[in-house]
């Protein structure tokens, strides 16, 4: 049975419609939602969490209905993007806090707070107020308090989007850490395409308020199902060139390309779009792939691998090439296309 | 176009020294980024080249000539803030005619010039709406546009990608780089986010509480890290950074590191770390792509052994946290064949490995 | 952040009360509806009646029994024929007119000079405000003792005794006009200073950095997003300054004779010297309709920019 269960849930709003939306999340699962901004990931979060009601379709925890379930009932710790830490008390207060509330016994509570700040590395800083904190440390204390009650699953809303990026990649390795030690359950929501991608489990990404696919990081990033998850997976984002497939369903002729030998079936004439990502571009020829010249507009050295903003006729492209390289502005440069690492998709948008 | 000295610049607030002595030459034409974390003084060092703050001691210059008593109208300098400021209460094509309205440049002048702005950064179509109404993206381009067309020596930037969106952001650094080429600018940066820096700039200036660590061309500054925090803060993703005491038994050296294992060193980075006698606490830097797995390739590379914590995906790449103790090491899966729990060993290559003094940071050996 | 369950409404207003009865807030504020009503609605309808009456309280009837000495509006008609009500009407918009953009510009000006910070500025921002903190009638003495033939400002500015202020008709209005700009400077000051501090300050220092002289920005920036605040002080002060009485009264009672009598003044008199009650409800209704029209006139404006 799946802790969290989605079924065709939706939700209107007066000028967006949220679903319907079908998901499901393992027990002892990292499930990460994404998307770009004001799509409904908090909203989802909030209908797992009880504080909102579906209009349509059902909320299912650990096979029992959400809709006879209050917030409190649900058991589900939240951890907010502003963290709502309560100034007033000392970040002991505030771990302690839904312990205190649900009347835990002392030692319990004792005991819950020594292993959250252990684990959360903030035993020194139990007794200073949010206010003294850092963003980091008020981050963990944020953490901590959702973690001391146990709960049936976590809900994260974008918890490390205001940190520095140093601290944001510390604390996606301590946020892993805490997840798997204690197999709990999390739902982790972020407009972060790299972040999702790096900490989750599985991923749902979401596209105008509907999920538009769900599957482990590797698989979204490897095939995605249509050319709009295509274009938000990924950093520098896939190419794409627009093009007809030959009607022999061998070739895929695309602007100012050659034309692009096809591995395997596909479809048979008719419009579509070629993807291809900037690391399946390779510099120089190679054997058994398609290659074409390019003019070096900008190159952006980010010291383990290089972007190479280029000219394809009209078009940009990117290109992502090992190492530390050299190249002139405006220099021709030969570039070759890995055919087995190409993404075709139909006149709609959808994989072929 | 001008030519920027910061001469032994500092600031303080009351017993605070945000900025200390600062000296950076900055050539005509140059992009320079300003990178360091939160707080560390970099917008304070901004705002004192805008004038918008005084300098406590030092001297700023554009072309040599001191600002000391040039108020900040009469710099000609173009700045964006981080939140844009954009004037809500006027028109798109208001705000761009603002910089030439002050300057009472001629009405037909003043159109034309705003509607190849405009066109120049995609939002002619928004050029008599509201400036209130547009998307962040849009505002961003306006507040780029706005100073632009006054033509200003010196633009500066505040952090201006950090409202952005991740796809957009990625557009705008390229965007960013082709804008500076064509006006022909130099610009200063500020930014926290290394990656920004690396791409965008001709030069890095990299702060830590007030200090300048390092300023040189990117991929110097990568390659070649005069102290333990730049080594730290640029790279992406980050360097591995083990701190330890060197200790010397029956002519080997050791590096004992704080959480529990131990590098037996060898080769160039032994050579590194002996180079100065004073120095027994020392940090080893490997960068993430220079560790290898399978078998040893060169003579002096070391050996270690450790156990796959964590597998994440970082683009098109994997990457692996191998746990030696308390310490972590971060890995790239070229291969993609380690799975989490596995004990694997894996090559530091002494070549490629860096060593710094721990108590002051700086690097030792080096070239 | 703090959303709570959101229901989306999908019937009308009307219908939804027909269903389920009026909210459980309409029950709380019932109470003092009811008193609103009471206050407002009842003594205007009562002075709309009597206005159509010759009524006094010397004729010896109560007043609901007015309709006795119904007239027909001949009220209305003696009031826009009577030289007195015009007299005073003019007095009083003259020293709306001259007072009140006199307050607002001076008003204006001591607000831009506090925008920044200033060794000493919250001691003079206190001063400031003391003027209008004062009762009126206390003014109206103050400035009624200064202006004396053998006052204070007489003597400063080396004029004779027999140089009066209060008892000319034309330096009448001026002192009066000079105590009203004392009194109410500050109020305007307080007001259009809230309004500018109101301004982003990065979008002033961006208009700076822009090349932006402090006057080009405050004319620019600052000027056009103060338009709801200097709307709101102009209308506030015009439509109090229009029923300005006590300084008046206090200075020159409207003399000498009728020279200063502003309509409240006029009003005053009527009541209790003349005890027209119902010409003054009739004046009164007309200039309340008057004001009303030109304070919504002034208010719509706003609300369209």
């Amino acid at each position: 049975m799946s802790a969290i269960e989605i079924t065709n849930a939706v939700k209107n709003y007066p000028e967006f419609t949220l679903g319907p939306i079908n998901m499901s999340v393992g027990q002892g699962e990292f499930f990460g939602i994404f998307g770009p901004p004001s799509t409904g990931k908090s909203s989802i979060l909030k209908l797992i969490l009880g504080l909102l009601q579906p209009d349509e379709g059902s909320v299912t925890l650990s096979g029992k209905d959400g809709a006879y379930m209050d917030v409190a009932e649900r058991d589900i710790s939240m951890v907010f993007q502003n963290l709502a830490l309560f100034p007033h008390m000392t970040g002991r207060e505030n771990i302690i806090f839904p312990l205190k509330e649900r009347n835990a016994p002392e030692s319990e509570i004792a005991e819950r707070l020594d292993f959250v700040s252990e684990v959360l590395h903030v035993s020194h800083i139990l007794h200073k107020n949010p206010a003294q904190m850092s963003g980091g440390e008020r981050q963990r204390i944020a953490l901590g308090r959702a973690f001391a009650a146990e709960s049936r699953a976590m809900l994260l809303d974008e918890p490390i989007a205001s940190l520095d990026a140093r601290l944001r990649e510390e604390m996606r390795v301590e946020l892993k850490r805490l997840q798997r030690e204690n197999n709990q359950t999390f739902v982790y929501v972020s407009h972060d395409e790299e972040e999702v991608m790096a900490i989750s489990d599985r991923v749902a990404v979401m596209i105008d308020g509907m999920i538009a696919q769900i599957g482990t990081p590797d698989e979204v990033y490897s095939t995605p199902n249509s050319r709009s998850v295509a274009e938000v997976i990924g950093s520098p984002p896939m190419n794409f060139f627009e093009g007809q497939f030959a009607d022999s369903g061998v070739h895929f002729n695309g602007s100012s390309l050659p034309p692009i030998p096809i591995v395997g079936e596909t479809l048979k004439g008719g419009d579509g779009t070629l993807g291809v990502r900037p690391e399946d571009i390779w510099l120089g020829e190679s054997d058994g792939n398609p290659s074409v010249d390019v003019k070096v507009s900008s190159v952006e050295p980010l010291g383990s691998y290089t972007i190479i903003n280029a000219f394809l006729g009209d078009q940009i492209v990117k290109i992502r090439a090992p190492g530390q390289v050299i190249l002139e502005e405006g220099s021709t440069l030969r570039v070759s296309l890995d055919v087995r690492n190409l993404h075709l998709f139909d006149d709609a948008g959808e994989r072929v | 176009m001008s030519s920027i000295q910061i001469q032994n610049v500092t600031k303080r607030f009351g017993d605070f020294t945000a900025v200390d002595e600062i000296s950076i030459d900055i050539e005509e034409g140059e992009f320079v980024a300003l990178l360091g974390p939160s707080g560390c003084g970099k917008t304070t060092t901004m705002n004192m080249i805008a004038g918008l703050e005084d300098v406590s001691e030092g001297v700023i210059k554009f072309d040599g000539q001191d600002l000391s008593h040039v108020r900040m109208q009469d710099r000609n300098i173009g700045f964006v803030f981080q939140n844009y400021a954009i004037f809500t209460h006027l028109s798109v094509y208001k705000n761009l005619s603002y910089g030439l309205e002050v300057k009472k440049v001629e009405k037909p002048e003043i159109e034309r010039r705003v509607k190849a702005m405009a066109d120049r950064m995609s939002i002619s179509h928004r050029l008599h709406q509201p400036a209130a109404s547009l998307s962040v993206n849009e505002m961003q381009k306006l507040a780029i546009g706005r100073s632009a067309i006054v033509e200003p020596r010196i633009f500066l930037l505040d952090e201006p990608l950090s409202n952005l969106d991740a796809g957009f952001r990625a557009y705008m650094r390229a965007e960013l780089k082709v804008l500076q080429h064509e006006f022909g600018q130099t610009m200063i940066y500020v930014t926290h986010d290394q990656i920004e820096a690396m791409s965008l700039a001709d030069k890095i200036a990299i702060i830590d509480q007030g200090k300048l660590m390092q300023y040189g061309a990117p991929l110097d500054i990568y390659n070649d890290p005069q102290n333990r925090f730049v080594a730290n803060f640029v790279g992406s993703p980050r360097m591995n950074l083990v701190d330890g005491e060197l200790r010397e038994e029956q002519g080997a050296l050791r590096l004992m590191l704080h959480g529990g294992a131990e590098i037996p060193l060898a080769g160039q980075v032994k050579a590194d770390f002996t180079s100065d006698s004073k120095v027994h606490s020392g940090s080893f830097g490997i960068r993430p792509q220079d560790i290898y797995f399978g078998d040893k390739r060169a003579d002096h590379d070391i050996k270690m052994l450790g156990k796959v914590e964590v597998l994440e995906r970082v683009g098109p790449k994997r990457l692996a946290y191998l746990q030696v103790q308390e310490t972590m090491f971060l890995a790239f899966d070229e291969q993609a064949q380690l799975n989490v729990g596995d004990d694997v060993p894996f090559y530091l290559p002494s070549e490629a490995s860096m060593a710094f003094d721990l108590d002051s940071g700086r690097r030792l050996g080096g070239q | 952040m703090t959303e709570l369950a959101n229901n989306s409404k999908s019937m009308g207003y009307w219908q939804r009360v027909a269903r389920d009865g009026p909210r459980m807030g309409f029950w709380f504020i019932l109470p003092t509806l009811l008193l609103l009503v009471f206050i407002v609605v009842f003594p205007l309808l009562m002075q709309l009646y009597l206005s159509f009456t010759w009524w006094t309280p010397l004729e010896g009837i109560p007043w609901y029994q007015a309709w006795e000495v119904f007239n027909w509006g001949e009220n209305y008609w003696f009031m826009i024929t009577d030289p007195r009500f015009w007299g005073a009407l003019w007095r009083t918009v003259l020293i709306m007119i001259i007072a009140v953009p006199a307050q607002f510009f001076l008003g204006m000006a001591l607000a831009y000079l506090f925008i920044d910070q200033f060794p000493g500025r919250k001691i003079f921002y206190s001063i400031m405000l003391t003027p209008m903190m004062i009762v009126p009638a206390v003014v109206g003495l103050m400035f009624f003792l200064l202006f004396q033939g053998t006052g204070p400002v007489n003597d400063h500015l080396g004029l004779p005794a027999e140089f009066s202020w209060l008892t000319d008709v034309n330096r009448a209005m001026i002192s009066v006009i000079i105590a009203d700009i004392w009194q109410w400077t500050p109020l305007m000051f307080l007001i259009l200073l809230a309004g500018m501090l109101g301004v982003p300050s990065d979008q002033l220092l961006a208009a700076k950095l822009l090349g932006g002289s402090n006057l080009q920005n405050f004319i620019k920036i600052i000027m056009p997003r103060m338009k709801t605040v200097i709307i709101i002080a102009l209308v506030l002060r015009a439509v109090e300054c229009f029923k300005i009485f006590d300084l008046v009264f206090i200075m020159t009672k409207g003399g000498p004779g009728v020279q200063t009598e502003t309509i409240s003044v006029f009003l005053y008199k009527q009541t209790f010297g003349e005890l027209e009650w119902a010409y003054v409800a009739t004046i009164g209704l007309s200039i309340l309709i008057a004001l009303s029209i030109l304070a919504v006139k002034g208010l719509s404006y706003m609300a369209k920019k």
